[in-house]
């Protein structure tokens, strides 16, 4: 909503500052801001009068005009077509400043000296006409200060309006708001008419409501006699203050009057209405209209309408039509004042996909009772402007008058909620100043008579917000509260997230964040399979793009494309993913998925670039879920996603329930992805790791003799995994007292130890819970775990 | 027996003058060797008459004694200062960067709501969260927001399964969830990534918001102030000011927007407060009535207020950020920064 500060003293004598308005409206709850501050402007600029217009001797296109500005003839050169002896101008004499900062001169044009200038509209900022000079009108004595003698120099306060608001898309709103912020009396101007024509509406135009839920209210008034022509510059500039563009005197009227008032107006060509009658009625299934600005639509009767005997004429609240718009033949106009349902409005406006200055304020709701008002308001401007002769009687269809509503208010409520004493009075006073109703019913509690414009006051608490924003809501303390104990500060797999979450950091990673969106083909460019739980998209009905049409299903393609060019990256991302159930809701899961480059940048230290791989993604994923809790309750095993090197990739498990998956990413996928180097990732479900019981963990006895280590090397074939080994290894260890502990230190590959062949070195820590180990004892056991290798997997000593 | 007075003082005086290692060990022969002073001087013993040699044996002992402690503390204190002239005049470079041990970098977002989060836990809230998947029920209806009504254009809205569902367009949604799972009183705190069909440079369609709540008898607005002063105290500081603005949310009655002071001029006005000095930060409120009806607790008996953050909003004012794009963009030039 703009506002404009000159227009706004027409409704209450403010002699606060614009800024002083502003903040007071921004404490109200009318967040206020200044966009156009034309204080100061126009300084010099004065009324001429042209007396004389010469052709320019030199130039085809010039006139030499001889301008009266107060007393002072000046010589003016001007290209401008419309100049001619007679106009009353604003003039820029020597030595003033444009709005654009040019400052005028003494200039020889062609050979003429000229003695300032004659501006157009849009050199003075004041519309967007460069059709010729101005002209000014109510006729100006030749040397009056243009800026005194126009309301120029305005200020236009922006104010970001809440949907609660409506009464406040009026300059009489706003008013009444200021009037209320500085204690102030609001002035409403007067809506009275002139000359009379004592004649029968009825004989004119008849009102039907046939859908009177849709519409309880239709008034009509008649205006014969009119002439269409430009509005007065005072009207036009204050539509141009309220953001409306002027088309002409009776349009501008209603538009104005709408800005004034809040209530919207809609002038017909009477002449174009047949059969002398005004019909509302609902949309007749499939009927086509043809609005004001000429799209044809298709209506619905969910759609209200108004029409005469033959034809739809209006979308009623919504937009006019062509066949009835006032246009520059227009003699007789029908001037409708009505009272829509703002839900019906909201829907109609919302299907055809038309919002307009009425439907945005039908929409939240206007004055029924009002609206007579800005009828008349507005009558009385057209025969002040227009020249039209004005029936004096209105056709006025109002079949179930409106009640106020009563709302009961208790002082002690106010307390409870605000917690501020306010009394009984001072809460009288605020409610007056917003046109309530108060009226005391006993000593706590107010019963309020809400006007009909505050259709957002409907319950007590409404009334408590009205209270508190008046007092203003400084003068509510602060107070800390007695928190209630909580059972808990949060879930299991909120810590869980937070676990990973900060570790990953600690170990390294950056923590990444992406949209819960992906495109059409990322399942492909991924190389999902059909069947995969992947491939159970939840899919957006009304996407921003075609890359954000579907939920995400999975963390990887994001990560995968972050990788796109960039030399050395380690990173993760934690964010819920949603799997299509048919009817049901999606499934939501919260994942974590990690990813690492293969080349890491060179470092200080070593001074060269370093290489990851598989285990150092598997070492991230071994570290989650130890520093979760599961260490040693884990287990890989081989898997089969196509995204994955075949071989290089493994499904990760607790409990023997799969939890996630890992791997390098596979070749065809990264050229999918354009990406030009190895990828290793994880992608766990945080949902299922924190359903895992942690294990109960024992401690057992610390031996007090020392253990003995031997390192054991072994040759077996290629197929022979590590953990094939260490099973190995396990079951042939001694039990009883000895506890063994072997750990793999190497892996040594050479054409000597013939084909598909690998070295395979262990560290074997033998510890007796009851004495020392000789040397002997030692040998004894190494010896048995060799055999149990070489029977197991036919390793021998290398 | 004036010799060995004689020779102790000597020595004495010597061992102090020395100043190196290597002329104490030069010294320690000629006193204390084989063929040094002392044992040449004690040979003198055996012309003694033999009832006076015991004692001059104990007064040799006693002198070797004393010289040698000499010796070993002028040692220490040698090894002492040559250990300390190595290490002070050394040359160390302590400006090169330290061995890469992690860690990475935590999101921006992430970071700022894991900071209100500790806040409010800290103050006896417990972290709820609900779906990102809703009905219009959960999202709208049950928080006040009537159909047909132009509150609903305040949040657009992403709809799925034929408009049947939708995308969660703020966290308030917990409240709901909560209230039904739960009795009061309660103090929630809510964190979570909300919807929005809605993208430019200060608008992503996907943003995180944080949502708080307290329900018990007796809660007023002065305690939502309070709460709200502790928390940004806590937050930015104690100077920083609070300015509460009435506002209009469907499901707060009374409404507000909080405002902070402009942490980058202090108030006076800057380009990021646009000259007001303040900078918009919440929006918060007393929970209206039909709330607590829609999940049956009486609002007479019960009263709570609720409060909702945008994250990335505080996060592109702390960094300074100026396109909220960065925060979803999974750039490494970026992520490092934090």
């Amino acid at each position: 909503m703009l506002v404009s500060y000159l227009w706004l003293k027409d409704f209450c004598d403010i002699s606060a500052s614009p800024e002083e308005v502003s903040d007071k409206l921004t404490s109200l709850g009318l967040e206020c801001s200044i966009i156009d501050d034309r204080r100061g402007w126009y300084e010099g600029v004065v009324v001429g009068k042209i007396i004389e217009a010469a052709p320019h001797p030199e130039a085809d296109k010039l006139q030499v005009l001889q301008v009266d500005a107060g007393g002072e003839i000046k010589t003016i050169v001007c290209g401008a077509k419309n100049a001619r002896a007679g106009l009353l101008v604003p003039l820029f004499p020597v030595g003033s400043v444009t709005p654009d900062g040019l400052k005028i001169e003494k200039r020889k044009l062609r050979g003429v000296l000229s003695e300032g200038m004659i501006p157009s509209e849009v050199e003075l900022k004041l519309s967007e006409d460069h059709e010729g000079i101005m002209t000014l009108d109510d006729n100006p004595t030749p040397g009056d200060k243009f800026a005194e003698r126009y309301e120029v120099c305005d200020t236009i306060l922006e104010i970001d309006l809440t949907p609660n608001r409506g009464d406040c898309l009026s300059m009489i709103g706003i008013a009444r708001e200021v009037a209320q912020g500085f204690g102030i009396r609001l002035k409403k101007p007067g809506a009275k008419t002139l000359g009379r024509v004592d004649k029968d509406i009825a004989s004119i135009i008849e009102i039907e409501l046939t859908a009177p839920d849709l519409s309880p209210r239709y008034a009509g008034r008649v205006i014969n006699d009119v002439k269409i022509k430009k509005s007065p510059f005072w009207v036009r500039r204050r539509l141009q203050a309220g953001g409306v563009r002027p088309i002409n005197n009776i349009v501008d009227i209603t538009n104005y009057v709408l800005i004034e008032t809040g209530h919207p107006l809609h002038a017909f060509d009477l002449d174009m209405l047949a059969g002398a009658k005004v019909i509302v009625r609902r949309a007749k299934d499939g009927e086509t209209f043809t609005t004001l600005d000429g799209k044809e639509h298709k209506l619905t009767p969910e759609n209200l309408v108004i029409a005469d005997t033959e034809k739809a004429v209006a979308l009623a609240g919504v937009m006019g039509g062509q066949n009835s718009e006032v246009t520059s033949s227009t003699e007789n106009i029908m001037l409708e004042a009505a009272y829509f349902n703002p839900q019906s409005i909201r829907k109609t406006s919302k299907k055809l996909n038309i919002s307009s200055e009425s439907s945005y304020r039908f929409e939240r709701g206007t004055d029924i009772e009002g609206l007579i008002y800005a009828q008349d308001r507005a009558v009385s401007l057209m025969e002040s402007t227009g020249e039209g002769s004005v029936i004096d009687s209105r056709a006025d269809s109002y079949p179930e008058r409106f009640e106020k509503r009563n709302i009961n208010l208790r002082v002690s409520r106010i307390t409870q909620i605000l917690g501020i004493d306010v009394s009984y009075d001072q809460v009288v006073s605020i409610l007056k100043g917003l046109e309530m109703e108060p009226e005391k019913l006993d000593d706590d509690t107010i019963a309020v008579k809400a006007p009909f414009f505050r259709n957002d006051i409907e319950r007590e608490i409404d009334l408590i917000e009205e209270v508190a924003r008046c007092a203003g809501y400084d003068k509510v303390p602060s107070y800390a509260p007695e928190t209630p104990v909580s059972e808990g500060s949060y879930s299991h797999l909120f810590h869980i997230r937070r676990l990973v979450r900060r570790h990953l950091v600690s170990i390294g990673l950056t923590e990444g964040m992406s949209l819960s969106f992906m495109g059409d083909t990322e399942m492909d460019k991924l190389q999902v399979p059909e069947n995969s739980q992947m491939r159970s998209i939840a899919r957006i009905d009304n996407p921003m793009s075609s890359e954000w049409k579907n939920m995400r299903t999975t963390l990887l393609p994001g990560l995968i494309s972050s990788a796109k060019g960039v030399a050395d990256l380690s990173i993760f991302e934690t964010c819920a993913l949603f799997f299509d159930r048919g009817d049901e809701a999606p499934a939501e899961s919260w994942s974590v998925a990690c990813l690492l480059t293969e080349t890491i940048a060179p470092d200080a230290w070593s001074g060269k670039a370093g290489k990851r791989d598989f285990y150092d993604v598997k070492g991230v994923v071994e570290s989650i879920l130890d520093f979760s809790g599961f260490s040693g309750e884990y287990d890989f095993a081989p898997s089969l996603h196509p995204f994955y090197y075949p071989k290089r990739q493994a499904d990760i498990l607790i409990n023997s329930v799969v939890i996630g998956h890992m791997g390098q990413v596979h070749p065809i996928t990264l050229e999918n992805y354009e990406v030009d180097q190895e990828l290793f990732v994880c992608e766990l479900n945080l949902d299922k790791v924190a359903e895992q019981a942690k294990p109960l963990r024992r401690h057992k006895g610390i031996s007090k003799f020392p253990s003995v280590r031997r390192d054991l090397a072994v040759v077996v074939s290629e197929t022979v995994t590590s953990k094939d080994i260490l099973e190995s290894v396990e079951k042939h260890a001694p039990g009883g007292d000895v506890t063994l502990s072997a750990q793999l230190f190497d892996i040594f590959r050479d054409e000597k130890l013939g084909v598909e062949k690998k070295s395979v070195a262990l560290a074997l820590e033998f510890t007796d819970s009851r004495k020392t180990l000789t040397d002997e004892d030692a040998d004894m056991l190494f010896s048995s775990i060799l055999k149990g290798l070489e029977k197991d997997h036919g390793a021998h000593l290398r | 027996m004036e010799d060995l007075k004689a020779l102790e003082l000597g020595a004495i005086e010597e061992i102090g003058a020395v100043s190196t290692g290597e002329e104490l060990e030069k010294l320690r022969v000629r006193l204390l060797g084989k063929k040094g002073d002392i044992t040449s001087l004690m040979k003198g013993i055996s012309k003694l008459p033999p009832d006076e040699r015991p004692k001059a044996g104990a007064e040799f002992n006693k002198v070797k004694v004393s010289i040698s402690s000499a010796i070993e503390k002028k040692s220490a204190a040698i090894k002492a200062q040559e250990l300390s002239a190595r290490l002070n005049d050394e040359i160390f470079d302590i400006t090169i960067s330290g061995k890469p041990y992690g860690p990475g970098h935590f999101h921006p977002s992430c970071d700022i709501m894991d900071e209100f989060i500790d806040i409010f836990v800290g103050l006896g809230f417990c972290v709820e969260e609900g779906p990102e998947v809703e009905t219009d029920e959960y999202n709208f209806q049950r928080l006040n927001f009537p159909d047909d009504h132009p509150a609903r254009d305040m949040q657009d809205t992403f709809y799925l399964q034929n408009g049947k569902r939708l995308l969660r367009t703020h966290t308030s949604t917990v409240q709901v969830h909560t209230m039904l799972k739960k009795k009061p009183p309660l103090a929630v705190i809510a964190p979570g990534r909300v919807y929005r069909l809605d993208s430019d440079i200060t608008h992503s369609p996907v943003f995180h918001q944080v949502e708080g709540f307290l329900i018990d008898k007796n809660v007023t607005f002065a305690h939502l102030k309070g709460t709200l002063e502790l928390f940004v105290h806590r937050l930015y500081g104690k100077n920083t000011k609070l300015r509460f603005r009435p506002s209009f949310f469907p499901f707060t009655e009374p409404s507000a927007e909080m405002d902070i002071s402009c942490q980058l001029c202090g108030g006076k006005g800057c380009r990021l407060c646009k000259g007001t000095g303040w900078i918009e930060i919440l929006g918060a409120g007393m929970i209206d009535p039909n709330v607590f009806k829609a999940v049956g607790y009486d609002p007479e008996e019960w009263t709570g207020f609720a409060f909702g953050c945008g994250i990335e909003r505080v996060a592109m004012l702390k960094y300074s950020i100026d396109d909220i794009r960065l925060l979803f963009g999974n750039d490494k030039r970026f992520l490092s920064q934090f």
